[in-house]
Protein backbone atom coordinates (compact mmCIF):
# COMPACT_ATOMS: atom_id res chain seq x y z
CA UNK A 1 0.00 0.00 0.00
CA UNK A 2 1.07 3.61 -0.63
CA UNK A 3 1.29 4.78 2.98
CA UNK A 4 0.74 8.39 3.92
CA UNK A 5 -1.75 9.02 1.12
CA UNK A 6 -5.01 10.27 2.53
CA UNK A 7 -8.41 10.62 0.89
CA UNK A 8 -10.33 11.73 3.94
CA UNK A 9 -11.25 15.17 2.65
CA UNK A 10 -14.39 14.70 0.57
CA UNK A 11 -17.34 17.02 -0.05
CA UNK A 12 -20.18 16.95 -2.50
CA UNK A 13 -22.93 19.03 -3.99
CA UNK A 14 -26.38 17.95 -5.13
CA UNK A 15 -28.74 19.98 -7.33
CA UNK A 16 -31.68 21.54 -5.48
CA UNK A 17 -34.32 19.76 -7.62
CA UNK A 18 -35.36 16.46 -6.08
CA UNK A 19 -37.53 14.07 -8.08
CA UNK A 20 -39.28 11.49 -5.93
CA UNK A 21 -40.95 8.27 -7.02
CA UNK A 22 -44.25 9.67 -5.77
CA UNK A 23 -43.86 12.58 -8.18
CA UNK A 24 -43.13 10.12 -10.99
CA UNK A 25 -46.28 8.17 -10.10
CA UNK A 26 -48.40 11.21 -10.78
CA UNK A 27 -46.55 12.04 -14.02
CA UNK A 28 -46.57 8.44 -15.30
CA UNK A 29 -49.60 6.66 -13.81
CA UNK A 30 -49.07 3.83 -16.33
CA UNK A 31 -45.61 2.98 -14.95
CA UNK A 32 -45.31 0.32 -12.25
CA UNK A 33 -43.11 2.54 -10.10
CA UNK A 34 -43.25 0.26 -7.04
CA UNK A 35 -41.99 -2.70 -9.02
CA UNK A 36 -39.09 -0.72 -10.47
CA UNK A 37 -38.31 0.74 -7.04
CA UNK A 38 -38.11 -2.76 -5.61
CA UNK A 39 -35.35 -3.58 -8.15
CA UNK A 40 -33.45 -0.29 -8.07
CA UNK A 41 -33.79 0.57 -4.38
CA UNK A 42 -33.96 4.21 -5.45
CA UNK A 43 -36.63 6.45 -3.91
CA UNK A 44 -35.50 9.80 -5.30
CA UNK A 45 -33.03 11.46 -7.62
CA UNK A 46 -31.43 14.90 -8.02
CA UNK A 47 -31.90 16.71 -11.30
CA UNK A 48 -29.78 19.65 -12.46
CA UNK A 49 -31.54 22.79 -13.70
CA UNK A 50 -31.71 23.31 -17.44
CA UNK A 51 -28.86 25.83 -17.32
CA UNK A 52 -26.85 23.97 -14.64
CA UNK A 53 -24.00 21.79 -15.89
CA UNK A 54 -21.52 19.29 -14.50
CA UNK A 55 -18.95 22.05 -14.41
CA UNK A 56 -21.28 24.18 -12.23
CA UNK A 57 -21.91 21.26 -9.88
CA UNK A 58 -18.21 20.44 -9.72
CA UNK A 59 -17.42 24.06 -8.94
CA UNK A 60 -19.88 24.10 -6.03
CA UNK A 61 -18.64 20.74 -4.70
CA UNK A 62 -15.07 22.13 -4.74
CA UNK A 63 -16.15 25.28 -2.92
CA UNK A 64 -17.78 23.07 -0.29
CA UNK A 65 -14.52 21.12 0.05
CA UNK A 66 -12.41 24.26 0.44
CA UNK A 67 -14.84 25.63 3.04
CA UNK A 68 -15.31 22.40 5.00
CA UNK A 69 -11.60 21.61 5.27
CA UNK A 70 -10.25 25.15 5.29
CA UNK A 71 -8.22 24.63 2.11
CA UNK A 72 -6.60 27.32 -0.01
CA UNK A 73 -7.17 26.81 -3.77
CA UNK A 74 -3.62 28.00 -4.44
CA UNK A 75 -2.28 25.02 -2.49
CA UNK A 76 -3.72 22.52 -4.97
CA UNK A 77 -1.11 21.11 -7.37
CA UNK A 78 -3.30 19.07 -9.73
CA UNK A 79 -6.94 18.94 -10.77
CA UNK A 80 -8.66 15.97 -12.37
CA UNK A 81 -12.18 16.52 -13.66
CA UNK A 82 -14.15 13.35 -14.34
CA UNK A 83 -17.33 13.71 -16.36
CA UNK A 84 -19.14 12.45 -19.44
CA UNK A 85 -21.26 15.57 -19.67
CA UNK A 86 -18.69 18.39 -20.00
CA UNK A 87 -19.68 21.92 -21.01
CA UNK A 88 -17.70 21.72 -24.25
CA UNK A 89 -15.88 19.24 -26.47
CA UNK A 90 -13.10 21.78 -26.05
CA UNK A 91 -11.68 23.39 -23.97
CA UNK A 92 -11.31 21.04 -21.03
CA UNK A 93 -13.56 21.69 -18.06
CA UNK A 94 -10.55 21.32 -15.75
CA UNK A 95 -8.92 24.38 -17.36
CA UNK A 96 -12.10 26.41 -16.92
CA UNK A 97 -12.32 25.28 -13.29
CA UNK A 98 -8.70 26.28 -12.63
CA UNK A 99 -9.67 29.87 -13.36
CA UNK A 100 -13.11 29.77 -11.71
CA UNK A 101 -11.68 28.27 -8.51
CA UNK A 102 -8.75 30.75 -8.43
CA UNK A 103 -6.22 27.95 -8.49
CA UNK A 104 -2.54 28.32 -9.29
CA UNK A 105 -1.41 28.68 -12.93
CA UNK A 106 1.19 26.00 -12.27
CA UNK A 107 -1.20 23.10 -11.75
CA UNK A 108 -1.74 20.02 -13.86
CA UNK A 109 -5.35 20.10 -15.11
CA UNK A 110 -6.82 17.07 -16.87
CA UNK A 111 -10.29 15.96 -17.95
CA UNK A 112 -11.06 12.26 -17.79
CA UNK A 113 -14.05 10.95 -19.74
CA UNK A 114 -15.20 7.95 -17.73
CA UNK A 115 -18.46 7.05 -16.02
CA UNK A 116 -18.98 4.58 -13.22
CA UNK A 117 -15.31 3.55 -13.03
CA UNK A 118 -14.16 7.17 -13.28
CA UNK A 119 -13.44 7.84 -9.64
CA UNK A 120 -11.36 4.72 -9.01
CA UNK A 121 -9.39 5.01 -12.23
CA UNK A 122 -8.70 8.71 -11.62
CA UNK A 123 -7.61 7.89 -8.10
CA UNK A 124 -5.07 5.53 -9.67
CA UNK A 125 -3.75 8.36 -11.84
CA UNK A 126 -3.63 10.78 -8.91
CA UNK A 127 -1.94 8.38 -6.50
CA UNK A 128 0.69 7.50 -9.14
CA UNK A 129 1.46 11.20 -9.59
CA UNK A 130 1.83 11.64 -5.84
CA UNK A 131 3.93 8.52 -5.51
CA UNK A 132 6.25 9.70 -8.28
CA UNK A 133 6.67 12.97 -6.36
CA UNK A 134 5.41 14.97 -9.37
CA UNK A 135 2.82 16.56 -7.09
CA UNK A 136 1.95 16.62 -3.39
CA UNK A 137 -1.82 16.74 -3.66
CA UNK A 138 -4.58 16.39 -6.21
CA UNK A 139 -8.14 17.61 -6.35
CA UNK A 140 -10.39 14.95 -7.90
CA UNK A 141 -13.74 16.30 -9.05
CA UNK A 142 -16.41 13.93 -10.32
CA UNK A 143 -19.49 15.60 -11.80
CA UNK A 144 -22.33 14.19 -13.84
CA UNK A 145 -25.62 15.31 -15.36
CA UNK A 146 -26.94 12.26 -17.23
CA UNK A 147 -30.44 13.72 -16.81
CA UNK A 148 -29.72 15.99 -19.77
CA UNK A 149 -29.74 12.94 -22.06
CA UNK A 150 -32.77 11.19 -20.55
CA UNK A 151 -36.08 11.64 -22.32
CA UNK A 152 -39.31 12.27 -20.46
CA UNK A 153 -40.73 8.79 -21.20
CA UNK A 154 -37.55 6.75 -20.65
CA UNK A 155 -38.64 4.59 -17.70
CA UNK A 156 -35.39 2.62 -17.51
CA UNK A 157 -32.97 5.51 -17.15
CA UNK A 158 -35.25 8.11 -15.59
CA UNK A 159 -35.71 6.09 -12.42
CA UNK A 160 -32.00 5.31 -11.96
CA UNK A 161 -29.68 8.20 -12.78
CA UNK A 162 -29.18 11.19 -10.54
CA UNK A 163 -27.07 14.33 -11.06
CA UNK A 164 -24.33 15.22 -8.59
CA UNK A 165 -20.74 16.31 -8.06
CA UNK A 166 -18.09 15.30 -5.57
CA UNK A 167 -14.74 16.88 -4.79
CA UNK A 168 -12.00 15.19 -2.84
CA UNK A 169 -8.39 15.88 -2.07
CA UNK A 170 -5.79 13.15 -2.29
CA UNK A 171 -2.81 14.30 -0.29
CA UNK A 172 0.40 13.17 1.33
CA UNK A 173 0.43 13.40 5.09
CA UNK A 174 1.73 11.64 8.17
CA UNK A 175 -1.47 9.72 8.88
CA UNK A 176 -1.80 5.94 8.69
CA UNK A 177 -4.08 6.34 5.69
CA UNK A 178 -3.03 4.50 2.55
CA UNK A 179 -4.08 3.69 -0.98
CA UNK A 180 -3.61 0.09 -2.09
CA UNK A 181 -2.68 -1.48 -5.39
CA UNK A 182 -5.15 -1.09 -8.22
CA UNK A 183 -6.69 -3.44 -10.73
CA UNK A 184 -8.36 -2.35 -13.92
CA UNK A 185 -10.57 -3.75 -16.64
CA UNK A 186 -11.87 -2.66 -20.02
CA UNK A 187 -13.99 -4.35 -22.67
CA UNK A 188 -14.86 -2.03 -25.53
CA UNK A 189 -17.18 -4.65 -27.04
CA UNK A 190 -19.76 -3.23 -24.62
CA UNK A 191 -19.38 0.37 -25.85
CA UNK A 192 -22.79 0.44 -27.52
CA UNK A 193 -24.64 -0.99 -24.51
CA UNK A 194 -24.52 2.32 -22.62
CA UNK A 195 -24.17 5.21 -25.01
CA UNK A 196 -25.40 8.62 -26.11
CA UNK A 197 -25.31 8.28 -29.92
CA UNK A 198 -24.52 11.44 -31.86
CA UNK A 199 -23.14 13.28 -28.84
CA UNK A 200 -19.64 13.67 -30.23
CA UNK A 201 -17.95 14.22 -33.58
CA UNK A 202 -19.26 10.98 -35.11
CA UNK A 203 -22.71 11.30 -36.73
CA UNK A 204 -23.41 14.33 -34.57
CA UNK A 205 -27.09 14.85 -33.80
CA UNK A 206 -28.94 17.95 -32.71
CA UNK A 207 -28.92 18.32 -28.94
CA UNK A 208 -32.57 17.36 -28.49
CA UNK A 209 -32.05 14.13 -30.44
CA UNK A 210 -29.19 12.93 -28.25
CA UNK A 211 -30.51 10.26 -25.92
CA UNK A 212 -29.01 7.98 -23.31
CA UNK A 213 -29.42 4.32 -24.27
CA UNK A 214 -28.74 1.56 -21.77
CA UNK A 215 -29.05 -2.16 -22.43
CA UNK A 216 -29.75 -3.15 -18.82
CA UNK A 217 -29.53 -6.92 -19.35
CA UNK A 218 -26.15 -6.62 -21.13
CA UNK A 219 -24.75 -4.37 -18.40
CA UNK A 220 -26.02 -6.76 -15.74
CA UNK A 221 -24.33 -9.76 -17.36
CA UNK A 222 -21.07 -7.85 -17.76
CA UNK A 223 -21.18 -6.76 -14.11
CA UNK A 224 -21.96 -10.20 -12.72
CA UNK A 225 -19.25 -11.84 -14.81
CA UNK A 226 -16.44 -9.29 -14.36
CA UNK A 227 -16.81 -7.56 -10.99
CA UNK A 228 -16.31 -10.67 -8.80
CA UNK A 229 -13.14 -11.52 -10.77
CA UNK A 230 -11.70 -8.02 -10.44
CA UNK A 231 -12.55 -7.86 -6.75
CA UNK A 232 -10.72 -11.12 -6.06
CA UNK A 233 -7.70 -9.94 -8.07
CA UNK A 234 -7.58 -6.76 -5.99
CA UNK A 235 -7.69 -8.70 -2.74
CA UNK A 236 -4.88 -10.98 -3.97
CA UNK A 237 -2.75 -8.08 -5.20
CA UNK A 238 -3.03 -6.41 -1.80
CA UNK A 239 -2.41 -9.66 0.11
CA UNK A 240 -5.82 -9.55 1.75
CA UNK A 241 -8.89 -11.77 1.92
CA UNK A 242 -12.61 -10.98 2.08
CA UNK A 243 -12.63 -11.14 5.87
CA UNK A 244 -9.85 -8.51 6.12
CA UNK A 245 -12.07 -5.86 4.53
CA UNK A 246 -14.14 -3.74 6.91
CA UNK A 247 -16.36 -2.18 4.27
CA UNK A 248 -17.10 -2.76 0.59
CA UNK A 249 -18.23 0.23 -1.42
CA UNK A 250 -19.39 -0.68 -4.90
CA UNK A 251 -20.40 1.79 -7.57
CA UNK A 252 -24.02 2.45 -6.60
CA UNK A 253 -25.60 0.94 -9.72
CA UNK A 254 -28.87 -0.43 -8.35
CA UNK A 255 -30.07 -2.53 -5.42
CA UNK A 256 -30.55 -5.53 -7.70
CA UNK A 257 -26.93 -5.37 -8.88
CA UNK A 258 -25.49 -4.80 -5.40
CA UNK A 259 -27.52 -7.65 -3.88
CA UNK A 260 -26.49 -10.04 -6.65
CA UNK A 261 -22.83 -9.10 -6.35
CA UNK A 262 -22.86 -9.69 -2.59
CA UNK A 263 -24.54 -13.06 -3.10
CA UNK A 264 -22.13 -14.08 -5.85
CA UNK A 265 -18.96 -12.97 -4.06
CA UNK A 266 -20.08 -14.03 -0.59
CA UNK A 267 -20.07 -10.64 1.14
CA UNK A 268 -22.18 -10.19 4.23
CA UNK A 269 -24.69 -7.39 3.79
CA UNK A 270 -23.56 -5.48 6.89
CA UNK A 271 -20.10 -5.09 5.35
CA UNK A 272 -21.42 -3.10 2.42
CA UNK A 273 -22.65 0.46 2.25
CA UNK A 274 -25.37 1.86 0.06
CA UNK A 275 -27.05 5.26 -0.19
CA UNK A 276 -29.00 4.45 -3.34
CA UNK A 277 -32.35 5.13 -1.70
CA UNK A 278 -31.83 8.86 -1.38
CA UNK A 279 -28.96 9.60 -3.80
CA UNK A 280 -29.73 7.38 -6.81
CA UNK A 281 -27.05 6.30 -9.26
CA UNK A 282 -24.74 9.30 -9.54
CA UNK A 283 -22.33 7.58 -11.97
CA UNK A 284 -18.68 8.57 -11.23
CA UNK A 285 -19.73 10.47 -8.09
CA UNK A 286 -21.33 7.45 -6.44
CA UNK A 287 -18.21 6.06 -4.71
CA UNK A 288 -16.85 9.34 -3.27
CA UNK A 289 -20.34 10.31 -2.09
CA UNK A 290 -20.79 6.88 -0.50
CA UNK A 291 -17.38 7.19 1.21
CA UNK A 292 -18.39 10.54 2.65
CA UNK A 293 -21.85 9.36 3.75
CA UNK A 294 -20.45 6.16 5.29
CA UNK A 295 -17.92 8.26 7.21
CA UNK A 296 -20.61 10.69 8.42
CA UNK A 297 -22.74 7.74 9.57
CA UNK A 298 -19.77 6.24 11.47
CA UNK A 299 -19.76 3.20 9.21
CA UNK A 300 -16.27 4.06 8.00
CA UNK A 301 -13.73 4.67 10.72
CA UNK A 302 -10.08 5.74 10.67
CA UNK A 303 -7.91 2.69 10.03
CA UNK A 304 -10.70 0.72 8.33
CA UNK A 305 -9.87 -1.09 5.13
CA UNK A 306 -12.43 -0.26 2.47
CA UNK A 307 -12.53 -1.90 -0.93
CA UNK A 308 -13.91 0.34 -3.67
CA UNK A 309 -14.87 -0.90 -7.11
CA UNK A 310 -16.31 1.02 -10.05
CA UNK A 311 -17.82 -0.62 -13.12
CA UNK A 312 -20.01 0.29 -16.07
CA UNK A 313 -20.04 2.39 -19.22
CA UNK A 314 -17.29 1.47 -21.66
CA UNK A 315 -17.26 -1.25 -20.41
CA UNK A 316 -14.70 -0.10 -17.85
CA UNK A 317 -13.75 -1.23 -14.36
CA UNK A 318 -11.38 -0.23 -11.58
CA UNK A 319 -10.76 -1.37 -8.05
CA UNK A 320 -8.50 -0.73 -5.08
CA UNK A 321 -8.37 -0.86 -1.30
CA UNK A 322 -8.11 2.24 0.87
CA UNK A 323 -6.94 2.33 4.45
CA UNK A 324 -9.11 5.16 5.77
CA UNK B 1 -28.30 -28.01 -17.33
CA UNK B 2 -32.04 -27.35 -17.54
CA UNK B 3 -34.89 -28.68 -19.68
CA UNK B 4 -37.89 -26.93 -21.22
CA UNK B 5 -40.08 -27.52 -18.18
CA UNK B 6 -37.49 -25.91 -15.90
CA UNK B 7 -36.94 -22.98 -18.29
CA UNK B 8 -40.66 -22.24 -18.32
CA UNK B 9 -40.78 -22.50 -14.54
CA UNK B 10 -37.89 -20.02 -14.27
CA UNK B 11 -39.58 -17.53 -16.60
CA UNK B 12 -42.91 -17.83 -14.78
CA UNK B 13 -41.21 -17.19 -11.45
CA UNK B 14 -39.19 -14.27 -12.80
CA UNK B 15 -42.23 -12.59 -14.32
CA UNK B 16 -44.39 -13.46 -11.28
CA UNK B 17 -46.84 -15.45 -13.40
CA UNK B 18 -49.14 -18.19 -12.14
CA UNK B 19 -47.78 -21.69 -12.74
CA UNK B 20 -49.00 -22.99 -16.11
CA UNK B 21 -49.60 -19.52 -17.60
CA UNK B 22 -47.03 -19.94 -20.35
CA UNK B 23 -48.17 -23.37 -21.58
CA UNK B 24 -51.81 -22.25 -21.49
CA UNK B 25 -51.38 -20.72 -24.95
CA UNK B 26 -52.66 -17.35 -23.77
CA UNK B 27 -49.97 -14.85 -24.73
CA UNK B 28 -51.17 -11.86 -22.69
CA UNK B 29 -48.34 -12.50 -20.23
CA UNK B 30 -45.78 -11.62 -22.90
CA UNK B 31 -46.24 -7.90 -22.25
CA UNK B 32 -44.56 -8.45 -18.87
CA UNK B 33 -41.35 -9.40 -20.68
CA UNK B 34 -40.08 -5.82 -20.76
CA UNK B 35 -36.52 -4.79 -19.90
CA UNK B 36 -37.20 -5.22 -16.19
CA UNK B 37 -38.78 -8.62 -16.77
CA UNK B 38 -35.80 -9.63 -18.89
CA UNK B 39 -33.44 -8.66 -16.06
CA UNK B 40 -35.43 -10.84 -13.67
CA UNK B 41 -35.28 -13.80 -16.06
CA UNK B 42 -31.50 -13.49 -16.45
CA UNK B 43 -31.03 -13.26 -12.69
CA UNK B 44 -33.09 -16.42 -12.05
CA UNK B 45 -31.39 -18.30 -14.89
CA UNK B 46 -27.96 -17.35 -13.58
CA UNK B 47 -28.89 -18.51 -10.08
CA UNK B 48 -30.27 -21.86 -11.27
CA UNK B 49 -27.30 -22.47 -13.58
CA UNK B 50 -24.69 -21.71 -10.90
CA UNK B 51 -23.54 -18.39 -12.33
CA UNK B 52 -22.81 -19.74 -15.80
CA UNK B 53 -25.18 -17.34 -17.56
CA UNK B 54 -23.36 -14.14 -16.70
CA UNK B 55 -20.60 -15.07 -19.15
CA UNK B 56 -23.02 -15.53 -22.06
CA UNK B 57 -23.41 -12.10 -23.67
CA UNK B 58 -25.98 -13.36 -26.22
CA UNK B 59 -28.53 -13.82 -23.44
CA UNK B 60 -28.91 -10.04 -23.18
CA UNK B 61 -30.51 -10.06 -26.63
CA UNK B 62 -32.52 -13.28 -26.24
CA UNK B 63 -36.02 -11.98 -25.64
CA UNK B 64 -38.17 -15.04 -26.33
CA UNK B 65 -38.33 -18.54 -24.94
CA UNK B 66 -37.09 -19.94 -28.25
CA UNK B 67 -34.09 -17.62 -28.42
CA UNK B 68 -33.11 -18.28 -24.79
CA UNK B 69 -33.36 -22.00 -25.52
CA UNK B 70 -31.11 -21.64 -28.57
CA UNK B 71 -28.48 -19.73 -26.63
CA UNK B 72 -28.53 -22.26 -23.79
CA UNK B 73 -28.28 -25.19 -26.25
CA UNK B 74 -25.24 -23.64 -27.92
CA UNK B 75 -23.63 -23.34 -24.50
CA UNK B 76 -24.48 -26.90 -23.44
CA UNK B 77 -26.80 -25.70 -20.70
CA UNK B 78 -30.04 -27.09 -22.12
CA UNK B 79 -31.22 -30.64 -22.66
CA UNK B 80 -34.16 -31.55 -24.92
Amino acid sequence: MNKGLSLRKISYHLPKNVQTNDQLKSIHPDWDIDKVQEKTGILQRYIADKDETSLDLGFLASKNLFREFDLMPQEIEALLFISQTPDYALPSSSCILQEKLSMSNEILALDINLGCSGFVNSLAVASSLLQSKAINNCLIICAETYSKFIKQNDRTNKMIFSDAASACLLEKNNSTSAIGYFNFGCDGSGAKELIVEGSGARDNLERNHQQLYMNGPAILLFTLSQVPILLKKTLNKNGLSLKDIDLFIFHQASKLVLDLLCEKIGIEKHKTYSNLDNKGNTVSCSIPIALKDAFLENKLLPGNKVLIIGFGVGYSLGSTIIRW
Amino acid sequence: MIDEKKLIEIIEKALELKKGTIISGDEDWYSLWDSLGHLSILVKLDQVLDGKCSNIKELSKATSITSIKEVLISNNLFKD
